[in-house]
């Protein structure tokens, strides 16, 4: 009865992590089964930790999800550093993309980056400077955790931490968030 | 490192969306489901759900997560909700 079981939830975790991943074309059938098994004993080893809060369905693909996303970002992200995640967005981004700035703006955005890179080398601890440029390319948390030896949860307070320090920095030299948002456009 | 424009701009957004008490990955993590569940239900939230909210817009990683399982949910046929544009 138990394998019946098993076998079902792995049918419903197939459904459930197609439905997930197969529209955002980032998996394959091979990949899907893989994540499907590896879950299901990932199910088994933590059933204890059902509370019961969602129904078990939910709680159970919400595991199949996080194995499938976990992968396909440590995949996606195998061959990058900490600091080659800031590089590569740099490279990719042409300062020429928006033609119709007027030149004042320019002007102010560029005296702002300024103060904003003087405020992150000055406010910052190392760690919370090289996890928030990490960040800034496009690096994942869990990749930064995985490169540092540490936990998603732990680099979330390390840049939360980081953001508190700059917003404070920022608004003491005279600037709102708001202020440099609309400089930028954002 | 020399800052982008591009890099400023989302810095700047994140400064702005900066709160003194932030709910983290962990605890936002263990409730998602719930959350889930919630959103596809289209039942109100409730204090608790609010802050997974919050937490959900200031954490791009988080939020995927939570839109792969949501996408999970429906495909599996498990909530009707009232309003499949919802994101």
């Amino acid at each position: 009865m138990r394998d019946t079981a098993l076998a079902d939830l792995r049918v419903v975790l197939l459904r459930g992590l197609a439905g997930a991943l197969g529209n955002r074309g980032r998996a394959d059938d091979a990949f899907l089964e893989d994540i499907a098994q590896e879950s299901l004993v990932k199910i088994l080893d933590h059933l204890d930790s059902f509370r019961g809060q969602s129904r078990f369905v939910s709680w159970a693909i919400s595991i199949a999800v996080r194995s499938a996303i976990s992968e396909l970002r440590r995949r996606r992200w195998k061959d990058v550093s900490l600091e080659g995640a800031a590089e590569e967005d740099r490279a990719s981004h042409d300062p020429s993309d928006d033609p119709l700035t007027r030149p004042q703006v320019l002007v102010e955005r560029k005296a702002i980056l300024q103060l904003l890179e003087r405020l992150i080398e000055n406010e910052l601890t190392d760690k919370q400077r090289t996890a928030l440029r990490a960040e800034l390319g496009g690096m994942p948390l869990e990749e930064i955790a995985r490169r540092t030896g540490s936990n998603r949860n732990a680099i979330y307070k390390l840049t939360h931490d980081a953001r508190k320090r700059l917003k404070q920095a920022l608004e003491s030299a005279g600037y709102s968030a708001a202020d440099v948002c609309a400089v930028f456009s954002c | 490192m020399e800052l982008t424009p591009d890099h400023a701009r989302v810095l700047v957004t994140m400064l702005t969306k900066t709160q003194e008490h932030e709910l983290y990955c962990d605890d936002c993590l263990c409730q998602l489901a719930t959350f889930v569940e919630h959103s596809l239900s289209g039942h109100s939230f409730c204090e608790a759900m609010a802050r997974i909210q919050q937490h959900l817009d200031d954490c791009n990683e988080c939020h995927e997560e939570y839109e792969m399982l949501r996408d999970a949910l429906r495909a599996l046929g498990e909530f009707h909700c009232p309003d499949q544009g919802k994101s």
